[in-house]
C-alpha cells in the first residue's frame, strides 16, 4: 500500500519538479565592465540565488583564490577577502560586510549570494556599481549604451534606432515587429520606457531588461527586418518585402541585411572547447578543461576588448554542444576569426593548430567536411603571427598541423589553440597564473596586427555571399 | 539457556568464517584483475618469422612534441597486412612499457590492421587505447603520426591512415584528434619536428 502511494506522489511531484527545474534553467547575471561585457550563469541554494564571486572579478582584472578548509581567500589586485564557508559575514580590505545568506564552497568556487554582488564587487573594485536587481545587470565601470528613436516616413516607413555605442544584438522576427535582445551589451532605457510612434507601419517600441539582457521590442504592423549601420551604433528596422515568405515568429537570426550591401563588423568568435556533459582533460582533481577554458577564454575577450577588438563567446555557460553544432554555429556566425580554446597539463606554453587541409581560395562551394579549405589560408596566417608574437614573449610555442574538431567543418579563419599548463589547485590559480595572463595578452596582440587582413577577407566574403549570413 | 562458552564459540566461528570468505573474494578479485592484465597485454610478435631491421617513428611529448626514427629488430611476417599489425604492436609495446616518452594506458593494443586498396591502412585499436589515451592537442595527435608514420616507413604505398576503435568509428580519440578523416601521412609528417 505504501508502495503505491509514494509511486502516486513521486508521478504527482515530478511535474512540479520538472517545471521548477526548467523555471531554473539559463538564469543568468551579465556584467558590464568599461572593456566588456559577459554574462554568468545564476545557481539557487536552497531558495537564494549565488554566483561565483571569482568569476564575476575575473575579467576585471588580476585575481586568485584558494581555499583551506573551510576557508576561501580572495585577492584582487592588491586587495584581500576573506569568507568562511557557512558564514554569513566576510572580512574584504580589512572591513568586515554581511552576507544576506551564507558564504558556498562547492568544488573549490566560492558562491556568493547574488543580493550581495554589488557590495561586495564596490568593495573589490573600489568603484561604484549600479545593480539592476529585477534584471540582474551589474554595470560596473560600462559607460551605458543610450539610445534615441527617429521614425522616417517614407514608402515604406523606417525606424532608426541610434545607439551611443555600438551594439551587437541578437535579433527575434516575430509576426507583428521584432525584438533586439542585448547580452553584452550595455544598454539602458531611452527617455521613456515605451514610445508610441502612430505611424501605419511602426506602432510603439517598449524597452524592458529580465534575465541579463535588455530588451527593445518594436510593434509593428508588418515583421520587420534588422539592418546594422554606422559601425554597429545604428539599427535600421524595414518591413520585409511583402513578396518574401512570412518570417517564422521567435526564430533568432543574425543581423541579415535588408538589400543594400552591409558594412561588415569585424569581430572575434571565441570557443571554449567542451562544456556540458563534455569536460575535456582533468587538469588537476578540482579542474576540468571546460571550466579552465571558459575562464582562459574570458580573458582573452577583456584583453582583446582592450584593443579594440569587439569578441564574443561560442559559449558562456557550462553547456554541452556537440562538434556539428559548433559549426553550424561559427559558420553562421559571420566572424573574422574563431579561436577554439583548449587546456592540458602536458608540456608548457602553447600549441597553435590549425586544419592540415590544403588551401582551395578559389572554390564557390566546398564540401561540409573540408569547408576549411577555402580559409585555410588566412587561418595559417594568424597562426603564424600567434606563434611570432608569442615567441618574442618567450612562450614556449608549437605549430601543429591537425585536425581538431570543428576545424574542418568551419569556412571562417579558425585556429585552435591549447594552453599548456599544470594547475596546482582549482580554476583560480589556473586563471591567475603569470602564464595564462602573458599568452592572453600577446594572441590579443597578434589578432589586432592581422585584423586588417581578417576585415577586407570577412568583406570580400560579404560581398561575395550578397551579404547575407552563410 | 545456552552456555556463555558456546556462544563466544560460536561468535568467534562466525568471525572466522566471514572473514576468509572476505579474503577469498579479494584473492579472487585480484586474480581477475591480473588475468585481464595479462589478456590485454599486445602479442609478441611471431617467433619463427626472420628477424628484420624496421623503423618505429617514436613520439616524445616533452619536449614540445616530437617524433623520432627508432630502428629496432622484430620478427615480421612477409605479408603486408599482417606486417603491419606487428609493427603497430610493437609500436604500442613501446607506449606502454615503463618510462615511455609518450605514455598510453595500459592494456591499449591494436587489434587488427586492414589494407585498404593500394594506399590506406585502416587501423582497428582497442578501447583501452582510446578509453585510457591522455586528452589533448598535441598528445593525441603525436599517436596518430606516430602510427601513420610507423606504416608509411616501413609497409611502401601506404600514404593515409584511418583509426577505428573496436570496429566502429568515433568522433574523436580523446576529445581533441578528428577521427572522421583519413589521416595522411604527408600532413602528418609535418606535425612534429624530427630531429634526425
Amino acid at each position: 500500500m505504501s508502495a503505491v502511494v509514494s509511486r502516486v506522489v513521486f508521478f504527482l511531484l515530478l511535474p512540479l519538479a520538472f517545471s521548477l527545474a526548467q523555471g531554473q534553467e539559463g538564469r543568468r547575471l551579465s556584467v558590464y565592465t568599461a572593456q566588456t561585457g559577459f554574462s554568468l550563469p545564476v545557481q539557487e541554494r536552497g531558495g537564494t540565488d549565488y554566483v561565483g564571486l571569482l568569476e564575476v572579478l575575473e575579467p576585471m582584472g588580476p585575481v586568485s583564490a584558494n581555499q583551506s578548509g573551510n576557508v576561501w581567500k580572495l585577492q584582487f589586485r592588491s586587495l584581500d577577502g576573506q569568507f568562511d564557508e557557512g558564514k554569513n559575514r566576510a572580512q574584504v580590505g580589512g572591513k568586515s560586510i554581511d552576507l544576506p545568506s551564507r558564504f558556498l564552497i562547492e568544488n573549490g568556487r566560492g558562491l556568493v549570494p547574488l543580493a550581495s554582488i554589488k557590495t561586495l564587487v564596490d568593495a573589490f573594485t573600489g568603484a561604484r556599481t549600479e545593480y539592476h536587481d529585477s534584471a540582474r545587470r551589474l554595470f560596473a565601470g560600462a559607460t551605458p549604451v543610450r539610445y534615441s528613436v527617429q521614425l522616417q516616413r517614407a514608402t515604406p516607413s523606417r525606424l532608426v534606432l541610434s545607439f551611443s555605442a555600438p551594439v551587437n544584438p541578437s535579433v527575434l522576427t516575430e509576426k507583428s515587429g521584432a525584438r533586439l535582445v542585448f547580452l553584452r551589451d550595455p544598454v539602458i532605457a531611452a527617455s521613456a520606457q515605451a514610445t508610441a510612434l502612430g505611424d501605419p507601419t511602426f506602432n510603439s517600441v517598449t524597452f524592458a531588461e529580465e534575465n541579463g539582457a535588455a530588451r527593445i521590442t518594436v510593434s509593428a504592423s508588418a515583421p520587420l527586418s534588422a539592418s546594422l549601420a554606422d559601425s554597429n551604433r545604428t539599427v535600421v528596422l524595414t518591413p520585409q518585402a511583402t513578396t518574401a515568405p512570412p518570417a517564422q515568429p521567435h526564430t533568432q537570426s543574425a543581423v541579415p541585411s535588408t538589400g543594400t550591401p552591409q558594412q561588415h563588423s569585424f569581430f572575434v568568435l571565441i570557443d571554449p572547447a567542451h562544456g556540458g556533459t563534455e569536460p575535456g582533460a582533468a587538469l588537476s582533481d578540482k579542474l576540468a578543461e571546460k571550466d579552465a577554458v571558459l575562464l582562459f577564454a574570458r580573458r582573452i575577450q577583456a584583453d582583446l576588448a582592450a584593443r579594440g577588438i569587439s569578441a564574443r563567446l561560442l559559449r558562456d555557460t557550462d553547456t554541452t554542444i556537440t562538434a556539428s553544432q559548433r559549426a553550424m554555429i561559427i559558420n553562421s556566425s559571420r566572424a573574422g576569426l574563431v579561436l577554439a580554446i583548449h587546456a592540458t597539463t602536458a608540456g608548457t606554453g602553447l600549441r597553435i593548430a590549425t586544419s592540415p587541409l590544403p588551401s582551395q581560395s578559389g572554390s564557390v562551394a566546398l564540401p561540409w567536411q573540408t569547408a576549411q579549405s577555402g580559409a585555410i589560408d588566412d587561418s595559417v596566417a594568424v597562426a603564424s603571427a600567434l606563434a611570432t608574437e608569442l615567441l618574442k614573449r618567450d612562450v614556449p610555442t608549437l605549430r601543429v598541423s591537425a585536425s581538431v574538431p570543428p576545424a574542418n567543418q568551419v569556412a571562417l579563419p579558425f585556429v585552435a589553440l591549447e594552453l599548456a599548463a599544470s594547475p596546482k589547485g582549482g580554476q583560480e590559480q589556473f586563471s591567475a597564473s603569470v602564464q595564462a595572463q602573458a599568452i592572453s595578452s600577446a594572441i590579443a596582440a597578434a589578432i589586432h596586427s592581422q585584423r586588417p587582413r581578417l576585415v577586407s577577407r570577412a568583406a570580400a566574403s560579404s560581398v561575395s555571399t550578397g551579404g547575407h549570413s552563410r | 539457556m545456552i552456555p556463555r562458552s558456546l556462544l563466544i564459540a560460536v561468535s568467534v566461528l562466525l568471525l572466522g568464517v566471514f572473514g576468509l570468505g572476505f579474503y577469498a573474494l579479494h584473492l579472487k578479485r585480484k586474480a581477475e584483475k591480473q588475468a585481464d592484465f595479462v589478456r590485454n597485454q599486445p602479442v609478441a610478435p611471431p617467433t619463427n618469422a626472420p628477424m628484420q631491421k624496421v623503423k618505429l617513428m617514436i613520439a616524445y611529448d616533452e619536449p614540445q612534441g616530437l617524433i623520432s626514427k627508432r630502428e629496432v629488430e622484430l620478427a615480421l611476417p612477409s605479408e603486408p597486412q599482417a606486417r603491419a599489425l606487428e609493427l603497430l604492436r610493437a609500436l604500442v609495446a613501446q607506449y606502454t612499457a615503463p618510462g615511455s616518452p609518450h605514455r598510453l594506458a595500459e592494456g591499449s593494443g591494436i587489434n587488427d590492421v586492414f589494407l585498404v586498396g593500394r594506399d590506406i591502412a585502416v587501423v582497428n585499436a582497442n578501447a583501452a587505447l582510446a578509453d585510457g589515451h591522455p586528452s589533448g592537442i598535441l598528445v593525441e595527435h603525436l599517436t596518430l603520426s606516430s602510427m601513420a608514420r610507423t606504416l608509411a616507413a616501413n609497409i611502401p604505398g601506404v600514404t593515409r591512415m584511418k583509426l577505428i576503435i573496436d570496429g566502429a568509428e568515433r568522433e574523436t580519440l580523446a576529445g581533441h584528434a578528428d577521427l572522421s578523416t583519413l589521416y595522411d601521412v604527408p600532413s602528418t609528417q609535418e606535425q612534429a619536428k624530427d630531429p634526425q
